[in-house]
């Protein structure tokens, strides 16, 4: 840094940085292989959970339908994206990454939805 | 670190013949700076068709009543213009030409992680833009809607709408990929030493815009597709006859059209950083705060696009949320420019072309910056939505923004690109007079709206006279100034040592290698300790 | 290498890089679909009882039928990826086999369904549409393109199974190099995801 600046550079810390690095160059070294009875584990789980949606619309709960179906729907997708699409087990950037685009397309629908709730 | 003894025995990039000679090597090559300057020809015609057609409809409103075109014709040529100039021009810009010729080489690398799906971002980008531009000739004329194609209008002209749609759908999934490959190549192919916190801004930049790329795009994207449903097989989503919404198109395509413009002006951003650093032999002020601020950009830039609509019919809250988002995402912008200055401060100031460029920059990416908070500004807007007061403000941030950073950043490396010397004096003097012409041709354009001359019409009162002929002379001189740089650029003679490798004393990585790049880059590739801009 | 093996990701070949890219690919395709499902929310924000009345025209046995293929054959996809990490080639293919018969059974079934509605004149610029109501017709707007658009996925997902397969058989996959496999298998998750949430929102409405 150059004598004489005003260093107002705030710290970031460099384990943040460093550690991301990490995470996505050393790649397959530690391989793992999940057990094929758990991904049937999890497929049961998803088929019991989309009976419980179609039994849970199928008496009259008013507003709480579509929220229990949507709520029924997140843990569902949750399960697809950690376990058959390995996000439980893969490095913390990619985990990263898929909550940052979730949050910000469920942050551009609640901003929309600002417009029709208001009309 | 120079390699010019090396780079003797291994042919520069220009002159490199592979398997395929001549122009097919060019068109097949997956070498990231072929490809950055495929982009930058096809992109430099495309530009100049865009020009022309700026030029004649300022001609047509040089006095009212009708001067060479009636109304069809005139709303035919703004559609035409804007698209051409947003997504032929300032959206790929800064990034698929500069991004792909340096990026790689300033951190460290030897190409981008995928060179095959950048070459397929050129030849979409080539398709897309034959598509747009070949509306015009077919079916029942141009798009007269403006590029913005607000329904239900859109989905009942009978001009040709499915072309420029479908042409504009093709240059999305160019830039989706581009945006791609440029997140990964940052994540992947950082030299040894090259942390994050080590990379020039001009990379964050890129990598900022390269998330905005891949997240807004496909919005607008699935956008055009209905409109392209409900054109061709009668598919309702946005004609009110069966219970559409128009607002609702328009929030979908704000929703991208927003974040677009940040596509535009983030990697601008980067140059002008890259540019006022080396021109001050000084490192950045507030490196972290300079990425930050080009993140923060990039995240709030999702969620303002509601202040293209005050007028469209929105419930107040949503006006008021978006107005103070905006002013919220002002806030980054403003950082940028305060560390710029504090960057200059006492810095050992190198008066040359590309730094006259970038403070050009920063005089009119202000202007445009704050006739944006009278825009932002719910009661003010009300006030000068639609009129001439917003072609000003986005022909200021966008022309003068993005536009005035690519003819900076092309005169900064230009010698490294051609191995050629420019005359500096005639590119002074080329930018001196694009400068009172840009001015001259919009300033006036900030009377006229507030004065109230609404926008896309080809006529206008007697009132507003005075200000449109000052305009429309404007656009003569700036034309004049744009044709003296090119043709500076042109006449370049070829150059040699210091003169082309390192004109500026630059301490980023393009810098340390010869001029112009073998193919590779690097002979070896270096290993980085230290911070980008280690001046002393 | 040591602590920043960034270098040697050999340019020909870089497993990680392929793996990111697929799933940033990946996130365009849920914006893609993201903004169907905000038009899809908005109308039927506007429009309740007409989406409610409309949805009854859907089987739902039909709908849970295919949301349950689906479901299994994003299983036998994931399945087949610890069997080609345990190089059990023979395993492999034929997890790829079943998830391709799922999914064409899946679009057989698409298929059926939307030739029933054509048959009843239930699609959008029919003469029976327009004597309905705009929130029938939006809702039938919504749920062809939306249906398409995903077996249009559907699709492509097949194609890049299909490939996979062949190279596994082929020997180019196997199990210290099925990045290819990995990547399309993320692909026909992603295909699955999108129709986690289609299932109920068409098919459920209360």
């Amino acid at each position: 840094m150059a004598s004489g600046r005003f260093n107002l550079d705030f710290p970031l810390p460099i384990v943040l940085s460093y550690s991301l690095i990490r995470t996505t160059t050393m790649s397959e070294d530690k391989l793992h292989i999940v057990p094929f009875k758990n991904h049937i584990m999890v497929l049961l789980t998803l088929i019991v959970l989309t009976i419980l949606t179609v039994a849970i619309t199928s008496i009259d709960l008013g507003p709480y339908n579509t929220a229990a179906a949507l709520v029924i729907a997140t843990i569902k997708i949750i399960l697809v994206l950690m376990y058959f699409m390995h996000l439980r087990f893969d490095q913390v950037i990619y985990r990263i990454m898929a909550i940052m685009v979730l949050c910000i397309y469920s942050a551009v629908i609640i901003v929309t939805f600002l417009d029709y709730l208001n009309r | 670190m120079t390699e010019n003894t090396e780079h003797k025995h291994e042919p520069n990039f220009l002159e490199y013949q592979g398997k395929y000679k001549g122009l097919l090597g060019w068109i097949t090559s997956t070498d990231h700076k072929r490809i950055g300057l495929l982009y930058f020809y096809t992109m430099m015609g495309f530009f100049f068709s865009g020009v022309v057609m700026g030029i004649l409809m300022k001609l047509e409103l040089i006095a009212p009543g009708q001067q060479l075109m009636g109304p069809q014709t005139y709303n035919g040529l703004f559609t035409l213009h804007g698209l051409t100039m947003i997504f032929l021009f300032v959206i790929p810009g800064v990034a698929s030409v500069f991004g792909n010729l340096f990026m790689p080489i300033m951190i460290g690398a030897k190409d981008v992680s995928f060179p095959r799906i950048n070459l397929l971002s050129w030849y979409l980008y080539i398709i897309g833009a034959v598509m747009v531009l070949v509306s015009q000739f077919m079916g029942d004329g141009p798009p007269d809607t403006g590029w913005t194609f607000y329904a239900p209008y859109s989905l009942k002209t009978n001009t040709n709408v499915v072309a420029a749609v479908t042409g504009a759908f093709i240059l999305g999934f160019s830039s989706i990929l581009t945006g791609l490959n440029f997140i990964v190549t940052m994540h992947r192919l950082r030299a040894p030493g090259m942390g994050w916190f080590r990379m020039p801004i001009f990379c964050w930049t890129l990598y900022g815009t390269g998330w905005i790329q891949l997240l807004a795009t496909p919005i607008v994207g699935i956008t055009f597709l209905m409109v392209i449903a409900e054109r061709t097989l009668g598919i309702g989503f946005f004609d009110p006859a069966i219970g559409g919404d128009p607002i609702l198109y328009q929030h979908l395509f704000w929703i991208y059209s927003h974040p677009a413009v940040y596509i535009m002006i983030l990697p601008a951003m980067g140059v002008i950083t890259e540019i006022i650093v080396a021109f001050s032999k000084k490192s950045v002020f507030g490196y972290s705060a300079m990425v930050v601020s080009s993140l923060a950009i990039a995240f709030v830039g999702y969620f303002v696009w509601g202040h293209h609509m005050y007028t469209s019919g929105m419930s107040n809250t949503a006006r008021w949320v978006f107005s103070f988002i905006t002013f919220i995402v002002a806030i980054p912008s403003a950082i940028k420019v305060f560390n710029w200055t504090a960057t200059l401060y006492k810095g050992s100031i190198n008066m040359q072309t590309p730094f006259y460029w970038a403070v050009a920059f920063i005089f009119v990416f202000m202007i445009g910056g704050f006739s944006g908070l009278v825009l932002g500004s719910l009661a003010t807007d009300i006030h000068v939505h639609d009129t001439a007061f917003v072609v000003a403000h986005f022909h200021y941030i966008v022309f003068g923004g993005t536009g005035f950073a690519f003819f900076g950043a092309l005169h900064y490396w230009f010698p490294k690109i051609w191995g050629k010397v420019y005359n500096g004096r005639v590119a002074n003097i080329g930018l001196l007079i694009m400068f009172i012409g840009f001015n001259t041709l919009y300033f006036p354009m900030f009377v006229l709206g507030i004065m109230g001359m609404p926008r896309r019409y080809y006529d206008y009162l007697p009132v507003f006279h005075t200000p449109n002929m000052i305009s429309t002379i404007g656009s003569w001189i700036m034309v004049t100034g744009l044709i003296i740089i090119i043709t500076n650029l042109l006449r370049a003679k070829k150059g040699s040592g210091k003169d082309i490798d390192n004109p500026w004393d630059g301490k980023t990585l393009e810098w340390q290698i010869s001029s112009p790049p073998i193919v590779e880059n690097f002979t070896d590739i270096p290993v980085v300790d230290h911070q980008p801009y280690n001046y002393n | 290498m040591e602590t920043n093996a960034t270098h040697h990701a050999d340019l020909h070949r870089d497993d990680t890089a392929a793996k990111i890219g697929m799933w940033l690919f990946i996130f365009t395709e849920i914006l893609l679909f993201g903004g169907l499902f905000i038009v899809y929310s908005v109308y039927r924000y506007r429009n309740p009882e007409a989406f409610h009345l409309a949805h009854e025209e859907l089987s739902i046995p039909i709908g849970f039928i295919n949301t349950v293929i689906l479901l299994v054959s994003s299983a036998t996809v994931a399945i087949a990826i610890s069997a080609i990490q345990k190089n059990d080639r023979k395993m492999t293919m034929i997890l790829l086999g079943i998830t391709l018969l799922l999914a064409f059974t899946f679009l057989v079934n698409k298929y059926f369904e939307w030739g029933a509605k054509f048959e009843h004149q239930m699609y959008p610029g029919s003469d029976l549409m327009k004597n309905l109501s705009h929130g029938d017709t939006l809702f039938f707007s919504l749920y062809f393109f939306m249906t398409g658009l995903h077996a249009v996925h559907i699709i492509v997902g097949m194609i890049l199974l299909i490939v996979s397969l062949v190279r596994v058989k082929l020997g180019t996959i196997r199990s210290n190099q099925y990045a290819m496999l990995e990547n399309s298998g993320l692909y026909w998750h992603l295909v699955d995801l999108i129709w986690i949430f289609l299932f109920p929102l068409f098919y459920l409405i209360h």
